[in-house]
């Protein structure tokens, strides 16, 4: 029961040092019906790193596989927190403004792309709001054969999907930032709440101040609270 | 009225005890303000509880604090939404609104934070003041209009110290310049009336905790009450340096933020091994020598990938080798290098902040126009291909969508 | 003990202009603030600072308008030299940083403001005050090397010597609760207005006035008091203004009915009457049933184009949203008359100097006077910034000709006693001060406002003496020294208390109409018999005794 249906882009990350990520998601939606159309032709949505560079470009760049997923007809997919932040900021600046969108499609035109804002039907979700907002935590609990009772898992979201709050969409869904926990407890599985769930990888600085970077890991990991028994952390 | 619980972390530094919890009930409206109920416990039930507070409006900057867990405004936050907050993640839904100090500063009793030793001092750090070259001219400066807009963004900063006290960088490394000063900067940076900006800039690359040391988690765009967006001014830094003046960091920066762009302009997706490469020595694969930090780096950052290769992070060793990677399939990447051939020829930065944001609605001024009329000319040409791509005819009136709205007239807008 | 040619107490607008005066003519400075500097309440102007700079303009202009906006009562030699001066020290700020608005071609670009001939107001976005504060702040830090600041330093009263002159002040460091004589061989006052001593008010916490109390008791008289500004568009709850911009951008006033009132008022000015004229209407219309059950009318902003709010009222968006829950630019806020400014305070000749030799006063507490009966919006700023600069002159200049005095420590042990005094108080004998603060709060906005009467008047002005009477048994609950805000609470009612008093007596006084005060009972102006100031110094008694200046023309 093919009921949802998705221009899906993988992102980089998930084709190089984390594999796990487009892995285990495929298996997932493979079990939950859920369709995925496979951008391959789409390019890197620049980390928030080539904006730093250039930010018309990051912008032509995220037009481009808006556009490319836009020509599937479908709403698309991202499975990666930073995907999510670095898109939906080019995206408002896309959105704001008419001429600027005109200019950048100028650069799409030779592939026959063009991004059109507010098109009916065509959104830009991460993996975990499809599965809340789009899928359902019922159906997902229904789906569950074998609870995950034990277990006690620590959330980490990573900064993109959770903040500015006002670009990614929090008006419209408030609870972005505790899915994470529903999806847990959805599972069978016992939240753990620790400080670090909300707080910052340090990966943007590690080729920049490596001790900044890993202490922000530290930090983000260690937990004053509630390790109490081993726990995982889930992304 | 409802009645609200504020849990305040309190701290009174003569008593010779640590901080500690208390609990205060109040009622109030809940379109007053946290600050609001605070005030109305300090003059109704306990007069030696301190808040910094002065324009009960979000304007002179006292009241930084954290409410549940955000740093933010007092005054600014509503004890109904505040409620709302705290009671999100509870299961019953009732608890209590915490308010804290500040984050990353000390304590001086209750609410009331150091902010001379971790603001302030960052503050005068930049230089903050302006550096014209030369004497001032008769007449005002001459200067482009949306330059003093864009300015104003960082000038509309209250120096509330919210940002600073969210901000993870500053939590990781107390040395930080943070968010408050670096914003600070782009003021005069953005100014086209300082003489210094290649200097300030230098400057700021050139020290560790500079602009390469923020970890760009958006803390300070979602703490600041003021839209200032420090994160934002550090990203204008960050590209003025780089790029406008071409200026090398001690953090490697901008090699990074080099390299990782000519790999998706080759690749189109980021080769994660070339990267790590390339960041730290764009010598070993292209023409510059690499330099010694440099070198370092690459070698400090081994012990990583080979953990990743280790636990199985990495799937293989191909991984580490450059130039084994995803590629884009037929003509996709030509199509890449053509956005960026135009995107580095035009280097059009939008800021919102002068612009404004587009309305999906239409202006109140318009709303009696009738549909065809309001959207008729103008680029909305551009903007309503109708889908598979077939363009719709040159001024004909968008297909009534239900939620395709016309466009406001925006001429003049940017 | 700290040292200073000048001593500049306050460092809002008046006080950093007047820092940064003095410091340029080379005598040694310090500035002194209850609060951190940029928390001063200058940071809450938000139109903008007028200025006849545009071509086509003139100061004579500018002068006939404030003149004409003060209904007679500002002095006419003051004024020319506000007026003058003003251009320059636009350009000045300009020059030191301040993000002016700019124009299509990249000039100084004005708005228009109530009262005025010309669009010469000119502005930061809607965070003028804030923007030209900041960057003074930002040459204070640049001058650290001849100005020293006293951040959260708050000062409980001035020094005289034996001759009567001033030579310092008494400080409490807030952080620690340390009490301090600080020797100056002038001071200067810049400690602001007075709103808190009504409730609501635009005005921010600190605004207690306290200035213009220390002056009093040190011998300095008062002028203008009765005018105390209501400024038309306040909202209705917590009395946060709505900036005199929106109208000057086009916003239109209506009744409950829709109907846009002020043409029954002033057809020709419109909303862009002066503010008292405005302030009248809209009450008159909420007296006679016409308003909205909150007793309100409604500003509509929705009339002004979107994309000029957003450029030039983006900072009154947030006050609609965040303290009213409404999108102005969707939909009309509701508004009220609400205390605003003090167009009394010392008086001062143009130098900035009262009659306390080596006391200056600027900005709001102090009365030159070039507002007398009604302020015209902008013009507020540009007083701070023209008086300020004249007084630092001026004192610097007078520093450099006398010798360092030698303040007595009497002074001090007054304070420290009254403090511990206070500190060790019981709690049974009286009620809180807070409590007495929010009494005195709600009488004067119930009897000294917009309309006004002899009898209202009189309970005010008895009430004010109770409580002046029932300070001394109000107890507080901290005991401690750090960061004791309760102190400073206390301390700030009684300066209140006195001024309170002092506006009563003069508004009882004037018995006439004339700019802000409107006596039911007299509702005429009365040029022949009140065209001249009200002054007051303490009698021996304490009491407010009057005598009267003439209006300089
Ligand atoms: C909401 C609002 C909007 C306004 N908009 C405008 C406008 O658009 N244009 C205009 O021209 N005017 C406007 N005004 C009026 C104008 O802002 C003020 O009159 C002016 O800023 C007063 O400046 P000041 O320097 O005299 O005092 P303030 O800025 O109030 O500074 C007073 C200083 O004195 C210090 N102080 C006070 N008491 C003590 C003490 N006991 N010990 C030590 N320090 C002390 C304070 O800490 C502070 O630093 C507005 C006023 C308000 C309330
Ligand atoms: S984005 Fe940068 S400056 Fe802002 S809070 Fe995060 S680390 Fe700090
Ligand atoms: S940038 Fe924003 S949060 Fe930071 S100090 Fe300024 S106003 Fe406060
Ligand atoms: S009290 Fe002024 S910002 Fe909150």
């Amino acid at each position: 029961m093919a009921d949802l249906k998705l221009a899906y882009w993988p992102g980089c990350v998930s084709r190089g040092f984390t594999p796990e990520l487009h892995g285990s998601m495929a298996l997932v939606a493979d079990r939950l019906g859920i369709e995925l159309v496979e951008l391959d032709r789409a390019n890197c949505c620049g980390a928030g790193v080539i904006a730093e560079h250039n930010t018309e470009l990051a912008d032509t760049l995220n037009a481009r596989t808006f556009a490319l997923a836009q020509s599937t007809g479908l709403a698309m997919m991202n499975i990666c927190s930073t995907c999510q932040g670095a898109q939906s900021e080019c995206q408002q600046r896309l959105d704001a403004d008419s001429a600027y969108r005109a200019h950048i499609n100028e650069a799409l035109a030779d592939e026959g792309l063009e991004y059109e804002k507010g098109k009916e039907g065509w959104t830009n979700k991460n993996f975990l709001w499809i599965l809340v907002e789009e899928y359902g935590l019922d159906r997902l609990r229904e789906q569950v054969t074998r609870p995950l009772g034990e277990l006690r898992v620590g959330p980490f979201y990573g900064c993109y999907i959770l903040r500015p709050k006002h670009r990614i969409g929090y008006e419209d869904h408030p609870d972005r930032d505790l899915y994470l926990e529903r999806l847990i407890e959805a599972l069978g599985a016992t939240p753990v709440e620790y400080d670090g769930a909300r707080k910052c990888c340090g990966f943007p600085v590690i080729t920049m101040n490596r001790e900044t970077s890993l202490r922000q890991r530290t930090r983000s990991t260690r937990t004053p609270t509630a390790w109490s028994r081993p726990a995982r952390s889930a992304t | 009225m409802p009645e609200y619980t504020l849990k305040v972390r309190r701290y009174q530094p003569e008593t010779g005890e640590g901080p500690y919890w208390q609990e205060f009930k109040v009622e109030l409206d809940p379109d007053l303000s946290v600050l609001d109920g605070l005030l109305k416990v300090r003059d109704e039930q306990d007069g030696s509880l301190v808040v910094r507070c002065s324009c009960r409006a979000a304007i002179c900057g006292s009241c930084g604090t954290k409410i549940n867990g955000q740093s933010t405004l007092a005054c600014k936050t509503q004890l109904g939404d505040a409620q709302h907050g705290a009671g999100r993640r509870a299961q019953d839904g009732t608890a209590p609104i915490v308010v804290e100090p500040m984050g990353n500063m000390p304590v001086v009793k209750d609410l009331v934070t150091d902010m001379e030793s971790t603001h302030w001092e960052k503050i005068r750090r930049v230089t903050p003041w302006l550096l014209p070259e030369g004497d001032p001219p008769e007449r005002e400066y001459v200067v482009p209009p949306e330059s003093m807009i864009d300015v104003t963004q960082s000038m509309a900063c209250i120096q509330c110290g919210a940002c600073v006290s969210a901000c993870l960088s500053m939590e990781a490394d107390p040395e930080f310049v943070g968010p408050a000063a670096l914003a600070k900067a782009y003021r005069f940076v953005g100014d086209p009336r300082d003489g210094q900006t290649r200097e300030r800039l230098y400057d700021l690359a050139q020290d560790p905790h500079g602009i390469y040391d923020c970890t760009h988690c958006f803390q300070c765009v979602d703490a600041c009450p003021k839209g200032v967006a420090p994160m934002d001014q550090i990203m204008r830094l960050r590209r003025k340096a780089g790029h406008d003046q071409d200026i090398d960091d001690v953090n490697n920066g901008r090699r990074h933020e080099t390299a990782f762009t000519k790999i998706i302009e080759r690749k189109g997706t980021l080769d994660e091994s070339l990267l790590l490469q390339e960041s730290y020595a764009q010598g070993f694969v292209g023409k510059l020598m690499p330099t010694s930090g440099a070198i370092k780096g690459l070698l400090g950052s081994l012990p990583t990938a080979i953990r990743g290769l280790r636990t199985g992070k990495m799937r293989s060793l191909p991984k580490l080798i450059p130039g084994v990677h995803h590629k884009l399939p037929g003509d996709a990447q030509q199509h890449v290098k053509r956005a960026y051939e135009h995107a580095e020829e035009h280097r059009e930065e939008l800021n919102l902040y002068i612009t404004g944001e587009e309305e999906i609605e239409p202006e109140a001024d318009e709303a009696q126009e009738p549909l065809a009329s309001a959207v008729g000319g103008g680029r909305q040409d551009m903007d309503k291909v109708t889908e598979g791509g077939s363009e719709a005819a040159g001024e004909a009136a968008p297909t009534p969508e239900a939620d395709v709205e016309p466009e406001p007239d925006e001429e003049g807008d940017r | 003990m700290p040292k200073h040619d000048v001593l500049v107490i306050g460092a809002g607008l008046a006080g950093q202009r007047a820092a940064l005066a003095a410091a340029q003519e080379g005598v040694a400075v310090g500035i002194v603030s209850k609060v951190h500097p940029v928390r001063s309440h200058s940071n809450a102007a938000q139109g903008g600072i007028n200025a006849a700079l545009q071509e086509g303009d003139s100061w004579e202009s500018h002068a006939f308008d404030t003149v004409k906006g003060s209904d007679y009562l500002g002095d006419q030699d003051a004024i020319e030299i506000m007026c003058r001066e003003a251009p320059d020290e636009i350009l000045h700020l300009e020059h030191l940083g301040v993000t002016f608005h700019r124009n299509d071609e990249g000039r100084l670009g004005t708005r228009a403001f109530g009262g005025a001939s010309q669009a010469r107001t000119y502005y930061v976005a809607d965070i003028t005050g804030q923007a030209i504060m900041h960057v003074l702040y930002e040459q204070l830090m640049k001058y650290s090397g001849q100005i020293s600041r006293y951040e959260e330093y708050f000062t409980t009263r001035l020094v005289l010597d034996g001759d009567g002159q001033c030579v310092g002040a008494v400080l409490r460091n807030v952080a620690d609760g340390a009490m301090e004589l600080f020797e100056a061989k002038n001071v200067i006052l810049a400690t602001g207005g007075n709103g808190q001593i009504w409730r609501p008010s635009t005005n921010a916490l600190i605004c207690t006035g306290d200035g213009i109390a220390m002056a009093y008791r040190a011998g300095a008289p008062l002028m203008d008091m009765e005018m105390i500004q209501y400024h038309p568009t306040t909202l209705a709850k917590k009395g946060f203004l709505i900036t005199e911009g929106a109208r000057g951008e086009g916003a239109h006033l209506l009744n409950a009915q829709g109907e846009r009132f002020m043409e029954r008022y002033a057809p020709n000015k419109m909303e862009l009457a002066s503010r008292d004229v405005v302030s009248r209407a809209e009450q008159t219309e909420i007296n006679e049933g016409r308003g909205f059950d909150d007793g309100t009318v409604a500003l509509d902003i929705t009339v002004v184009p979107r994309k000029r709010i957003h450029e030039a009222l983006r900072e009154i968006v947030l006050v609609g949203r965040d303290f009213a829950g409404v999108d102005i630019t969707r939909e009309p806020i509701h508004i009220k008359p609400g205390n605003h400014y003090t167009m009394g305070g010392v008086k001062t000749d143009v130098h900035g100097a009262t009659t306390v030799p080596g006391l200056y006063a600027a900005g709001e507490v102090a009365c030159v006077s070039v507002h007398g009966g009604n302020r015209l919006g902008a013009n507020s700023l540009l007083d701070t910034l023209i008086f300020g600069r004249r007084a630092g002159e001026h004192a610097a200049a007078r520093a450099k000709q006398i010798d360092a005095a030698r303040p007595s420590e009497a002074a001090l042990r007054d304070s420290e006693r009254e403090i511990s005094e206070l500190i060790g108080r019981s709690h049974d004998g009286g009620r809180r001060v807070s409590v007495l603060r929010r009494e005195l709060g709600e009488t004067m906005d119930r009897f000294v406002a917009v309309f006004r009467d002899e009898e209202g008047i009189q309970t005010a002005l008895d009430r004010v003496k109770a409580l002046q009477e029932e300070l001394p048994r109000a107890y507080i609950d901290d005991r401690g020294t750090v960061f004791n805000q309760d102190v400073l609470g206390a301390l700030e009612l009684g300066f209140m208390l006195d001024q309170a008093e002092a506006t009563c007596v003069a508004a009882l006084h004037r018995t006439e109409s004339r700019g802000a005060q409107y006596r039911t009972d007299f509702p005429e102006r009365n040029d022949d018999e009140w065209l001249k100031h009200i002054d007051l110094t303490p009698s021996d008694d304490g009491t407010p005794e009057v005598s009267y200046s003439p209006v300089t023309g």
